[in-house]
């Protein structure tokens, strides 16, 4: 029995035991309410630099499994839990969930009473947090100093291009942290799919020959990213079909005049009822939304607010007026809802082969 | 808000019995109060003498009569009903609903069908055989690309051995439209015993059809409890886990809430299912589906679809604190999942939250082998379970722990061992699975078998062995740190109770008590709610564990605790669990606040209506003496067969007032344990009233006149000599010291004449069909009694008031002898699962 404690920025500290890998280590909280599947928030980019704290009392119950990643580079900074499971049940000899966070060394902590953590987080404003081995004040020292990288996208984004040859259009996505299920749903799409690096510039993607481009998910401040993406973007909107999602979609906002703000409480889970405005329909989707597009900053000549969280009122989804761009905070890969067929990955080819159509029109072709 | 009903009639879903306790009940409880704020008037028509409906409407809202065509027909018209439901009265329900509609008289009567589309109608249920509605049901599931375990018929061998060529052993062959008794589904593990039987079971049709499938009874069963409104805004409430594969009917598995072994892709496919076979079915309200999940591939198939209110949604409800009667309710009377009004207590987008939890449920069954010990205790496909306990905890382990307590029979908190059971009788009780299945599986880890073998062996999934394994590994640890703070917090943390660590370490209660107030980090009470703490409900159901905040403070000083019934085994349970929501009831009309202690999913005194605080938690010594510390409660009402708890409470140095339900067991007069007739009284200190006299019956042999044989009550009673008996009664009382309501009862002796055979305070069932019979709450008067608020001259008044009259009314228990596949020669009180009760208007022929 490790006694290892998980200290806040504001001075509170929690004890628990320590499990998987066992060094110190910092980063932002964010409360995860999946009732399932640990393994993929885990290995999601977009949680790079981050703690996560699991709500689902009991993680491990079903160990690790490949099929489960959604990147092969592991991104959480540590894991905080009420129980976890040294279970491996998967017939390919995976490890379990200790083992697994050992070998990415990812630290854990359990034995958390997760229901008051959060209620604490809630209510108070709290950022930071370490899983140490003593609370002294040492401790907290470090912690208050720790600045936490904002070279998040450089860290988890691919710094080469690289293709996944399928035998339909050609689209370019733009890699800030992806999500393998993003790809996945290209793929089935028979897309042949570019993804570039973060920084790829308009010249660079325009000579690529896409038919419309994807600007991924991904971890940090949209306010800190370099330059370069928002104005790839500008240059792109007139040119091509744009689909934003998660960090994409809050890009393309400030594209397009919007600002962002981080919010009180993020949100990570499916739980959220979300509005599609032109239907009234609702649906649910993976959300992992830890800053959101101010309400007033949209500028109705511009955007037109297609998706929009109930519960929290934030903006879920945009359209531009002019361009042929559009984007969603949320995922919208496994979405499911009212219309079990939305479907944004086809909504977004369909969008291409229409134009495809017009253009050949044009040329009278 | 307008909904296009104005008053709807509820079909009932009859007596308890096997699979079928106050779950529905519960859930139209708590539908009729949302349509009654709506402006809706309700009525029941039901014969299950323990519905709390038949009580607490308005009486002439409420039909005491078995719901058929002819009878539903009758008030449909003379009620002026605009709309009906079925989904509080399980199968019999639709059936009658779609005879209803197949013979236009719904068009005719201009009722609304409310809860199942009126084109879906055919697709469920049984009015044709239930392979052809299955036939139906399948088809369009298909068509939907929805994979569903569908049968195809043959009729002869040709046919046969097409068919076989497109299924894999083991399959399952039914004879179609077989007589009832040969009714069930044949597995066939390959050719060879395919080929000894088929030829009798084309014989047993008499259609001569079979229908084939491919068996899926080593699948894993997952089950998905999911609303959708009428605009089509739907969501998934809870998923439920299986212990066991399908060949165990979910009612004897234990259950997981939510699922716990599944992925997240695995979850995320039976949600874009259960979506897709909403819209397609049309279902507008509440709908339970069973999947079956192929082991290997872990393909998902739909198995069973229940678009009605059962025990699986009375569980999630428990589970998740989703208001999910509140919810179909408004859905049925036309508010949408995203307008609906909810009472202030929850948040006013609760109903669209999709419910994610902070802790976990755990569901045992109960059984009652041990009572009818004739009865075969393999589970099966048959549904045996007399009742079922829930355990819910912050982790899986206490949560499992929880279950396990409140499912157990010991009254000190002792899990039963099976050490001195051989290899043999152990891999026998693994491969044929009875009521001792977990303490087995315990027993079997506990003796080193490997889990793969394990899981091989019973089609469990291993996870769940690890999950025990981790609870012996703390049942070593407590064992060997004998009485070690650090011990006393592992086994906290894994859900143990008081009465195991006695158990363990051979010492008193009140050691370990004193133990557990010096650890640093005490019991804490967590809200039930279903957010995870993102939203502030204010909820009043709460669980314990060993955290770091507690979410309650008392309640009130002026309250009361009352100590739920938990496991329903035979006897008069589903009327205990009635009788003490009636005294939760008129406790809360005295002005007294209510709180509950309890742990049956399935059980109406548990449903937040009808108390201000729920806790689920074992009923045991060292539980609700954390609660009594808590609440400070002004009263504790106790069940009056929990001696051990009676004997220990009266022993605590309180400030409560101790109050024993009837019947205590302890009290009583009896000189022969014979009964005929018996007088009920109201006996004060200083007062005796009559109120009725009834009669018994002996429903088997009319020369039996043993008490405990008398199983069919009626009033009036027909005696010549009521007065003279009555006046007997009385002056028998009055030399006793015993109050409340109590019952003279008096036999035949040799010479023909009656004869007293003894006093005792009236039994809950029959205090039941008293209130039946006379249409006054005596409960309301007992709790006016127990707490001081009573005036003798209130009841003088209801006795001689012109109203007063008996109504003339049977009551006949019902056992679960056909159920359990045993004779119907034990025809004894203690053997009840149910009981009806029938309007009695030729009582003199009866």
């Amino acid at each position: 029995m490790e006694k290892r404690y998980l200290i806040l920025d504001d001075g509170t500290s929690f004890l628990g035991e320590g499990f998987g890998d066992l060094s110190n280590t910092t980063g932002e909280l964010i409360i995860n309410t999946d009732l399932n599947g640990y393994q993929e928030a885990i290995t999601d980019p977009v949680y790079h630099n981050q703690i996560i704290m699991f709500t689902q009392p009991s993680i491990g119950n079903i160990g690790t499994n490949p099929q489960n990643y959604e990147s092969i580079i592991t991104s959480a900074k540590g894991i905080v839990v009420n129980q976890r499971e040294d279970i491996n049940q998967s017939p390919l000899k995976a490890q379990n969930l200790s083992e697994f966070l050992r070998e990415r060394q990812i630290p854990g902590i359990w034995k958390i009473d997760t229901r008051a953590l959060r209620q604490y987080v809630q209510s108070h404003h709290v950022q930071k947090a370490s899983i140490v081995n003593t609370n002294d004040e040492h401790a907290f020292d470090q912690l208050t100093a720790a600045v936490l990288s904002n070279q998040q996208i450089q860290a988890v984004a691919t710094p080469k291009p690289y293709l996944v040859p399928g035998s339909g259009m050609t689209i370019v996505v733009i890699d800030l942290g992806l999500r393998e299920s993003i790809i996945r749903q290209l793929a089935k799409l028979n897309c042949n799919i570019i993804v570039v690096p973060w920084d790829t510039d308009f010249k660079g993607i325009i000579s690529l020959a896409p038919e419309g481009v994807v600007i991924s998910s991904g971890p940090g401040a949209p306010e800190e990213i370099d330059n370069t993406v928002l104005e790839t973007i500008i240059k792109l909107q007139p040119c091509l079909p744009l689909f934003g999602i998660g960090l994409g979609h809050e890009l393309i906002a400030i594209a397009n005049g919007a600002t962002v703000t981080k919010m009180a409480s993020g949100v990570h889970g499916n739980h959220h009822p979300i509005r599609q405005i032109i239907t009234n329909d609702i649906l649910y989707a993976d959300q992992s939304q830890t800053y959101q597009i101010e309400r007033q900053s949209i500028d109705n000549n511009r955007l037109i607010i297609t998706f929009v969280d109930l519960i929290n009122n934030s903006i879920q989804g945009l359209r531009s007026r002019d361009y042929p761009t559009f984007s969603v905070q949320f995922s919208p890969e496994g979405t499911s809802g009212i219309d079990s067929g939305l479907d944004l990955f086809a909504e977004f080819t369909e969008s291409i082969l229409v134009r495809r159509r017009l253009n050949n029109n044009e040329f009278g072709i | 808000m307008n909904s296009e009903f104005k008053r709807i009639l509820i079909l009932g879903g009859g007596p308890s019995n096997i699979g079928h306790e106050g779950e529905q009940d519960a859930a139209a409880y708590q539908a009729i109060a949302v349509w009654e704020q709506l402006g809706i008037d309700c009525y029941v028509i039901d014969d299950n003498a323990y519905s709390l409906l038949l009580t607490e409407l308005p009486a002439k809202q409420r039909i005491i009569a078995n719901p058929t065509t002819e009878s539903v027909t009758r008030v449909l018209k003379e009620q002026r009903i605009d709309a009906i439901t079925p989904i509080f009265g399980q199968k019999n329900a639709l059936k009658i609903v779609q005879r209803l509609a197949r013979k236009g008289v719904l068009a005719e009567l201009n009722v609304k069908l409310v809860g199942l589309h009126k084109n879906n109608l055919a697709l469920f249920g049984t009015e044709t055989a239930n392979q052809h509605a299955n036939t139906v049901i399948a088809e369009r599931l298909i068509n939907n690309q929805i994979p569903v375990v569908s049968s195809t018929f043959v009729s002869n061998f040709s046919e046969l051995r097409a068919t076989l060529t497109k299924l894999n052993f083991p399959i399952t062959i039914k004879a179609v439209d077989a007589p009832k008794n040969l009714q069930h589904r044949h597995v066939f593990q390959n050719m060879e015993e395919l080929n000894n039987n088929v030829e009798d079971l084309f014989q047993q049709s008499p259609v001569h059809q079979l229908t084939l499938a491919q068996s899926v009874g080593d699948y894993q069963e997952v089950g998905i409890v999911a609303v959708r409104d009428r605009h089509g805004n739907k969501l998934i409430v809870s998923s439920l886990e299986d212990l066991n594969p399908i060949k165990v009917n979910a009612t004897d598995s234990v259950i997981f809430v939510p699922a716990q072994t599944l992925t997240a892709n695995q979850i995320q496919q039976l949600r874009a299912l259960t979506f897709r076979l909403l819209d397609c079915l049309g279902i507008e309200g509440v709908c339970h589906i069973q999947f079956a999940i192929e082991q290997t591939t872990k393909t998902p198939y739909v198995f069973k679809v229940n678009p009605f209110f059962n025990s699986a949604t009375a569980l999630v409800t428990h589970a998740s604190g989703y208001p999910l009667a509140m919810v179909v309710a408004n859905i049925l009377a036309d508010q949408d999942l995203d307008v609906m009004q909810l009472p202030a207590t929850y948040h006013r987008l609760t109903p669209l939250l999709q419910p994610v939890y902070d802790h976990i449920t755990v569901k045992i069954p109960i059984w009652s082998f041990d009572y009818l010990t004739m009865a075969n205790p393999e589970l099966g496909g048959r549904a045996k379970a007399t009742g079922a306990a829930m355990g819910i905890g912050s982790n899986f382990e206490a949560a499992f722990m929880h279950a396990l307590r409140s499912s157990q029979p010991s009254p000190k908190d002792v899990l039963p061992s099976y050490s001195e059971l051989s290899e043999d009788e152990i891999i026998q009780q693994l491969l044929h699975p009875t009521d001792k299945q977990l303490l087995i599986l315990y027993e079997a880890i506990n003796r080193g078998y490997s889990l793969p073998d394990l899981s091989e062996l019973t089609k469990i999934n291993p996870a769940l062995f690890e999950i025990m394994k981790n609870i012996l590994n703390v049942i070593q640890f407590v064992r060997k740190n004998q009485l070690r703070p650090e011990a006393l917090a592992e086994g906290n943390r894994y859900g143990f109770g008081n009465g195991m660590f006695c158990n363990f370490w051979n010492t008193s209660n009140e050691s370990v008590q004193n133990l557990q107030e010096e650890l640093p980090s005490p019991k804490t009470y967590k809200m039930i709610e279903p957010t995870a703490g993102e939203l502030s409900e204010r909820l009043p159901a709460f669980y314990s564990t060993y955290g770091l905040n507690s979410e309650v403070s008392q309640l009130s000083s002026n309250s009361a605790l009352i100590i739920g019934k938990g496991r329903n085994h035979l006897g008069p349970n589903t009327a205990s669990d009635t009788y003490t929501a009636e005294m939760l009831i008129q406790l809360r009309k005295l002005g007294i606040k209510t709180i509950i202690l309890n742990n049956n999913p399935n059980s109406v005194s548990l449903i937040s209506e009808l108390s201000d605080r729920q806790y689920v938690e074992p009923i045991q010594l060292g539980e609700i003496q954390a609660i009594i510390a808590i609440e400070k409660p002004a009263y504790v009402f106790l069940p009056g067969n929990r001696h051990y708890l009676i004997r220990a409470l009266q022993k605590m140095k309180h400030s409560f007032k101790l109050i024993i339900i009837p019947p205590d067991q302890n009290t009583g007069e009896w000189q022969v344990p014979d009964g005929e007739v018996d007088v009920d009284l109201l006996v004060t200190k200083a007062d005796v009233v009559p109120i009725a006299t009834v009669g018994f019956r002996c429903r088997t042999d009319c020369n039996k006149h043993g008490l405990e044989e008398q199983t069919d009550y009626y009033v009036p009673a027909q005696t010549p000599e009521l007065a003279q008996l009555t006046n007997t009664a009385v002056a028998a009382v009055q030399k006793t010291k015993l109050t409340g309501l109590i019952q003279v009862v008096f036999h035949k002796n040799s010479a023909n004449n009656y004869e007293l055979s003894g006093i005792t305070p009236l039994r809950i069932t029959e205090t039941i069909f008293l209130n039946h019979a006379t249409g006054v709450n005596w409960i309301r008067l007992l709790m006016q009694m127990y707490t001081s608020h009573f005036d003798i001259s209130d009841v003088s008044q209801i006795i001689n008031s012109d109203q007063f009259k008996l109504h003339p009314l049977k009551m006949q228990v019902v056992f679960p002898f056909r159920e359990l596949g045993i004779s119907k020669d034990l025809q004894r009180r203690n053997f009840e699962i149910g009981a009806w009760l029938a309007v009695d208007n030729e009582t003199e022929t009866f």
